[in-house]
């Protein structure tokens, strides 16, 4: 095992630079955006999955 | 209509996600793995915050490293973390959630380089052909571990976008061979075979520069 404190690469790692304070607010709205276009294409799209697993689903008898 | 009530959804979880992500959040003191479960089953966007703002640094670091400008980082960071949203679902637990963020940071900054075709044509012509004819040797980690790191950055900049994020995968993040696999999807020699491939041309270009 090499000795990790003479890697060159951890030595360009080292500096983490800040990110823009606005960047969130750009990423929560983004985030929020593809759960409402996620969300409303589940209600025009069929659960293949859902319906067939109901359909062979037998009922209990209660 | 739809414009409108996308603003009000917004201005919603704007207004909520102010209220809840500044007070002491019971979320915060989970662990990646465990607040990525949360967010599937509860599908809760405000809890993502969490993860970008353990994230948001280390990512735009990274992008940094792959853009030329500030603004080219932020933009890439953003769509970084909208793809990480999306795919959170496919991240199943077989690696750090960490180094599922960094490969996924890296695959998506390395498309965003060779989507450029002149510099990928110009760039990778002729030292991939050299290499894919079996001229690959075999570079110890100790002799990679002796170059310098100025000099290091610099080589970084020149070998393809693939082999750099292969490289700062496994030797600046500590992602293991076993953990790559996962991540990529391929088997361990494929992974040792493109580690081995992306060392000897870093080796190359370091000594045509030196």
């Amino acid at each position: 095992m090499a000795d990790k404190s003479k890697n060159p690469f951890k030595d360009l790692g080292i500096l983490i630079k800040d990110a823009p304070p606005n960047l969130k607010s750009k990423v929560m709205n983004d985030v929020a955006t593809a759960k409402l276009i996620i969300d409303l294409a589940s209600l025009f799209t069929l659960n293949v999955k859902e319906a067939l697993s109901g359909m062979f689903k037998t009922r209990s008898k209660n | 209509m739809v414009t409108i009530l996308k603003n009000l959804i917004l201005v919603l979880i704007g207004d909520r996600y102010k209220s809840d992500l500044t007070k002491d959040n019971p979320y915060r003191g989970l662990s990646d793995e465990e607040l990525v479960k949360t967010i599937i089953k509860t599908n809760n966007t405000l809890l993502f915050g969490i993860i970008y703002d353990r994230y948001a640094n280390k990512v735009y670091t990274k992008c940094s490293g792959f853009s030329w400008s500030d603004d080219e980082a932020a933009d890439l960071t953003q769509d970084v973390f909208l793809t990480i949203y999306v795919k959170m679902g496919s991240f199943k637990g077989n690696s750090k959630f960490s180094s599922w963020v960094y490969a996924l940071t890296y695959n998506f900054c390395v498309n965003y380089v060779n989507r450029n075709k002149a510099r990928k044509m110009s760039e990778k012509s002729e030292k991939l052909d050299a290499n894919d004819h079996g001229m690959t040797f075999d570079v110890e980690d100790k002799s990679l571990f002796q170059m310098r790191s100025d000099k290091l950055k610099t080589v970084l900049e020149q070998i393809a976008p693939e082999d750099k994020a292969i490289l700062l995968l496994k030797y600046q993040d500590d992602v293991p061979i076993k953990e790559l696999c996962a991540i990529l999807d391929i088997g361990e020699s494929a992974v040792k075979m493109r580690l081995k491939r992306a060392k000897a041309r870093l080796i190359e270009t370091y000594n045509a520069n030196s």
